[in-house]
């Protein structure tokens, strides 16, 4: 676990209203289990992945496995903490905004958290899944799924629907995640788009680079 | 009558009396006379007197008049006030001794320092020759200096210790004068206006008694020494009757002096500001000018006011102040919000430590557990809090951008051995350190975000580092590219160079790292956290991302010692061809010397140029890679024994040289597995035709012992030395469970005896028991005897005797039943200590039979490599015979 044996180190970072299911959606993802008891996250918290992540060819490139370092920052909900936590958004670089969909309110500030990210992430359109938790309880649901994807679909991101006590679409809404910022680093041939922590650990591109003697055949 | 006699005091009441006697007596309807007592003034007693005297008729008709009894004294100190002529002189003398107040005051403006309100001896002997005169008694002169001391102490700085003297004098013949009305009103007026006034000064402590002038303390204490003896002087209670005590009073004036104060320091900071960034600057000044003041209360004028007055000013100025700073500064602070501009940004943050300072003070707030207003400042600032630490971070991460961009990559010393920009990154960590204790941030579970985010912020930083490092190298080579068209080595021993401070640089920044946890003292913050925050959570959030960085640098420092090993690897592999490639007529020592001579430079140049941990590690790499190399070169097909020779001769002395006697790698790291197969190899490969057959049978013999399963069956012999004969005695006593190999179920069994490696025992014959027919345990019972065979002989290497059951067949060659070898070294009887054995005190032997498996053993593979070796080859044919009759194959 702690040999440097990956090719990219991720940070991704998951936020929404206080008691919406953040720390047990990562801890169903991390060690795939679930704690029904709520613990209130004490500022931040830290969690830690590594996981193979399969490229898939774009054009005629085979497949091939990119060994990612996931570091998964669990954030506060609480008010008192809001303003302090923002600070932890510029290192990141996708975020899970969580809700949940037995309150209409956490769904309602959905709108705030969106314009903190705004503010405060490395770039004003960052990575982001949108994830209403807690679907496992259907009875007592307050936000319908249409309106959910229409606020998404607002704001041109995945949508998805998962429960941290089954572990529904748990992964797949993390991995929805990377795609999305796999894809902005093929994109980003300027890497300053990117914040500076992903390309700590992009150091594959650069050894190649390192001066050598074939560097300095001239 | 009497009683009236009875109260006249002085002459003149005497005189009075007796004129009304007088006038009584003429009127002859009131009283009659009775008589008169004459005294002349010469007469006069000046001692008093008290007796009687005649009553002397006016005519003689009554002559005996009777007696009157008279106490006379003379007083000649104490006048009847009443008269007007004694006001003036009181006056005169007021008025001289205000003249000369004044005149000496001019003269010693000229000559001595103001302050000094002694008069002059003459002025002196004037006043008290005046005094003596008029009969101005000592309470009149003590009030008339008062009255015009106390008066003058508005114009004039006055000598408080005087003014003290007059008021005790007063204080202390109070109760035995009266006052007339006037004096009494004077009196009172002046203790009102100087009080007044000297509270006004209070007030105005700071400006009036300030700190530059050295005697402005003696004045202050003075002052507030005459205040409050007046308010102890039964007169100022008699004549003012004041409603509040001096402490109340002094307490407000304390009060309205510090609002005054804070209010004009505040505007004078503010008339120019026009921006947010000034406002903030304006309240840093602000709150540290009010810091200085409290240090000075409580460290200058605190002492006046406590040891005089018993006021405790810090107490009155600290609660005042941080009255005034929570009405006042909070809501501009709060308004401000987290600050626009960087600069309010950085501003912010100086008022927040300065107003942490104030805070602090609270230590000497003499009622230390009470809350204060400022108590929960921070609450203000937790806008800007997380803009300060990203501005930390910005400023942080332009350093190092400016360090590496400005790094040479050249050691800076001898032990030195990392660069500029090592020295620097750890300017950069204990700047984040700094602000870490400088915030200090009062609330906590906050403050363990704070120090998760900068360990965030420092494990990015050397990421950053590492990074900007590597650029660095690779800009500085190609631009020594592009300037020196010198040869190439040079250049490659420049960057080989460059990478070596490279590496010295990321281990700084691992050792800087690694140091994080005590220097940030996380074990601190951890007892703090105790019921606040999981064990783990701090685990997770500090250890284990400081522990993924570490092992992000170790992989950094890893890949550049791969490049560095890589630069090395070229030279070894041609020097390890060459070595292969030379010619036989060459020593074995010379041959290796170009390898060596090439280590031990490179190896002396990098142990000079790395830190110890790197090199460490660098030779580990060179170490893999030359196992590597060794056993590429030694798996060609044409490779001779004589260069398998030189390879393991190679080897050992590349084993010394890694090791350099315990100074280079350990033995253990160095004799790995991979090496050991190859040392294997290579022994087995250098070694000649004999030495590999008898480690052939060697081998056999092994595994003949470990060989417990019987699946071929067994043979079970006898087997001795007889030492004097010199010859080895075998009996075949029987075989059991043999396989059965003919069509019909059984088998055909004999026995044949060899004495193996041939070389050891040339020309001896093997020998054959006879066939049994159609038996699986056949019963032999036979003796054989091999003569001239030597003890020698016995104890070679791998001699054995090999026992082959075949079964016979007519037509087709003997089937294989099994083999079984029995080792000579220990035959009973080589010793010949053991004296003279016979087949009566030796024990069987019971040997498992066993099937060779083809293709397998090493040793014999590297036989058939010799093809032109006629020992190798017969070997290997008999070898091969026998595989292809094994049943071991499928």
């Amino acid at each position: 676990m702690t040999d440097g044996d990956y090719d990219y180190l991720i940070k991704l970072l998951a936020l929404g209203d206080s008691g919406v299911g953040k720390t047990t959606f990562l801890y169903r993802y991390t060690d795939n289990k679930f704690n029904p008891k709520f613990i209130t996250t004490v500022g931040i918290d830290f969690r830690e992945k590594r996981l193979v992540y399969p490229v898939r060819g774009s054009n005629n490139t085979t497949g091939k496995n990119i060994k990612v370092h996931l570091q998964l920052w669990d954030t506060a909900g609480q008010e008192r903490f809001r303003s302090l936590t923002t600070a932890f958004f510029r290192d990141a670089m996708g975020f899970l905004l969580i809700f949940d969909l037995t309150s209409q309110q956490s769904f309602l500030n959905v709108r705030n958290w969106m314009s903190q990210l705004q503010a405060n992430a490395y770039c004003e359109n960052p990575d982001i899944v949108l994830i209403g938790n807690k679907a496992d309880l259907g009875d007592q649901r307050e936000v319908q799924e249409k309106e959910a994807r229409e606020l998404a679909d607002k704001y041109g991101i995945p949508y998805f629907e998962t429960s941290a006590a089954t572990g529904s679409e748990i992964d797949s809404s993390v991995v929805a995640l990377l795609d999305l910022i796999m894809k902005r680093m093929d994109q980003c041939v300027d890497k300053s788009q990117i914040p500076d922590s992903v390309n700590g650990g992009a150091s594959k591109k650069l050894e190649d680079e390192t001066p050598d003697e074939n560097k300095c055949a001239c | 009558m009497r009683r009236k006699l009875g109260d006249i005091h002085g002459i003149h009441g005497l005189k009075r009396i007796f004129k009304d006697v007088k006038k009584a007596a003429r009127k002859h309807d009131q009283d009659d006379f009775l008589g008169n007592v004459i005294i002349k003034l010469q007469d006069l007693p000046y001692t008093p007197a008290d007796e009687w005297y005649p009553l002397e008729p006016r005519t003689e008709t009554y002559p005996d008049r009777g007696q009157c009894h008279l106490q006379l004294k003379i007083i000649h100190q104490q006048r009847d006030t009443t008269l007007s002529k004694e006001q003036a002189v009181f006056s005169i003398y007021r008025r001289l001794l205000q003249q000369f107040i004044q005149f000496d005051g001019t003269q010693k403006q000229t000559t001595y320092r103001l302050g000094e309100t002694e008069l002059s001896t003459l002025a002196t002997t004037i006043l008290s020759l005046h005094a003596t005169q008029n009969d101005i008694s000592q309470f009149h002169q003590d009030l008339a200096q008062w009255l015009v001391y106390s008066k003058l102490y508005q114009h004039v700085q006055v000598n408080f210790l005087s003014l003290l003297q007059h008021l005790a004098s007063i204080q202390y013949q109070w109760p035995q004068v009266t006052l007339q009305p006037w004096e009494k009103q004077e009196l009172a007026e002046s203790f009102r206006s100087f009080l007044d006034y000297g509270i006004l000064l209070v007030q105005n402590y700071r400006n009036v008694f300030p700190l530059t002038d050295p005697k402005a303390t003696d004045r202050l204490q003075s002052l507030l020494r005459v205040l409050v003896q007046i308010w102890k002087m039964t007169a100022f209670h008699e004549l003012c009757s004041p409603v509040s005590d001096l402490q109340t009073r002094l307490d407000d004036a304390i009060k309205s002096g510090t609002i005054d104060s804070y209010r004009l320091q505040k505007q004078e900071l503010q008339s120019s500001v026009k921006s947010e960034e000034e406002a903030v600057k304006s309240l840093v000044l602000l709150v540290e000018q009010l810091n200085l003041d409290l240090e000075n209360n409580r460290k200058i004028w605190h002492k006046s006011f406590m040891w005089t007055a018993k006021i405790n000013l810090f107490d009155i100025t600290y609660l005042k102040l941080q009255e005034l700073i929570f009405e006042d500064i909070r809501e501009q602070v709060v308004s401000i919000g987290g600050g626009k501009s960087e600069g309010t940004v950085e501003g912010l943050f100086h008022l927040y430590l300065q107003l942490k300072h104030l805070k602090h003070q609270h230590i000497y707030f003499s009622k230390s557990d009470s809350t204060l207003p400022l108590d929960a400042f921070h609450t203000w600032f937790s806008e800007p809090l997380p803009k300060w630490l990203q501005a930390v971070y910005n400023a942080t991460v332009q350093m190092v951008h400016r360090a590496v961009q400005k790094d040479q990559l050249e050691a800076i010393g001898e032990r030195t051995k990392h660069s500029t920009s090592a020295v620097d990154i750890a300017t950069c960590f204990s700047k984040i350190q700094t602000t870490w204790v400088q915030l200090n941030w009062p609330d906590p579970e906050e403050s363990f975000v704070v120090m998760v985010k900068l360990t965030e912020d420092m494990c990015n930083i050397a990421l950053m580092y590492c990074r900007l490092l590597k650029a660095r190298a690779e800009d500085l080579s190609v631009k020594g590219c592009r300037a020196t068209s010198s040869e190439n080595s040079k250049i490659n021993s420049v960057i080989s160079l460059r990478l070596c401070v490279v590496l010295n640089n990321m281990e700084q920044l691992r050792v800087i790292i690694s140091h994080l946890p005590a220097q940030l003292d996380w074990e601190g913050l951890k007892e703090d956290m105790t019921d606040r925050i999981e064990v783990e959570q701090i685990q997770n959030t500090l250890h284990t991302q400081l522990q993924t960085t570490k092992s992000s640098v170790n992989k950094e420092i890893k890949s550049v010692l791969q490049t560095l090993a890589q630069k090395l690897h070229m030279d070894i592999k041609i020097h390890i061809q060459h070595l292969a490639a030379s010619s036989h007529s060459v020593p074995l020592s010379d041959m290796i010397n170009p390898l060596m001579n090439f280590l031990v430079t490179e190896f002396a140049y990098m142990d000079t140029n790395l830190v110890q941990e790197n090199f460490q590690s660098l030779l580990g790499f060179l170490w893999m890679h030359i196992i590597d190399i060794l056993s590429t070169t030694s798996s060609h097909s044409d490779v001779s024994q004589d260069v398998y020779a030189r390879l393991q001769y190679a080897l050992r002395h590349l084993v010394q040289c890694f090791h350099a006697e315990g100074n280079g790698l350990p033995l253990d790291q160095l004799q790995n597995a991979s090496f050991k197969a190859l040392e294997t190899k290579l022994k087995l490969n250098a070694a000649s035709t004999q030495e590999l057959i008898q480690k052939f049978f060697v081998k056999k013999a092994e595994q003949q012992a470990f060989d417990e399963c019987s699946k071929y069956g067994a043979v079970t012999i006898k087997v001795f030395y007889n030492n004097q004969g010199q010859k080895l005695h075998v009996e075949i006593l029987n075989a059991v469970n043999l396989i059965p190999l003919d069509s019909n179920g059984t088998s055909d069994p004999f026995v044949q005896l060899t004495l193996e490696p041939k070389h050891i025992f040339p020309a001896m014959e093997s020998k054959t028991t006879q066939r049994k027919k159609n038996e699986l345990n056949p019963l032999f019972d036979e003796i054989f005897e091999f003569s001239n065979v030597t003890p020698e002989q016995c104890g070679a290497e791998g001699a054995c005797l090999l026992l082959t059951v075949f079964d016979y067949d007519t037509l087709v060659t003997d089937d294989l039943e099994g083999e079984a070898f029995f080792p000579l070294h220990n035959v009973p009887g080589r010793d010949s200590s053991e004296g003279t054995l016979n087949s009566t005190n030796v024990l069987q032997s019971r040997l498992s039979l066993s099937h060779p498996k083809p293709n397998e053993d090493t040793i014999l593979k590297l036989l058939e490599l010799r093809k032109r070796d006629k020992d190798a080859q017969a070997l290997v044919k008999i070898r091969r015979q026998r595989e292809k009759k094994s049943m071991e194959r499928h």
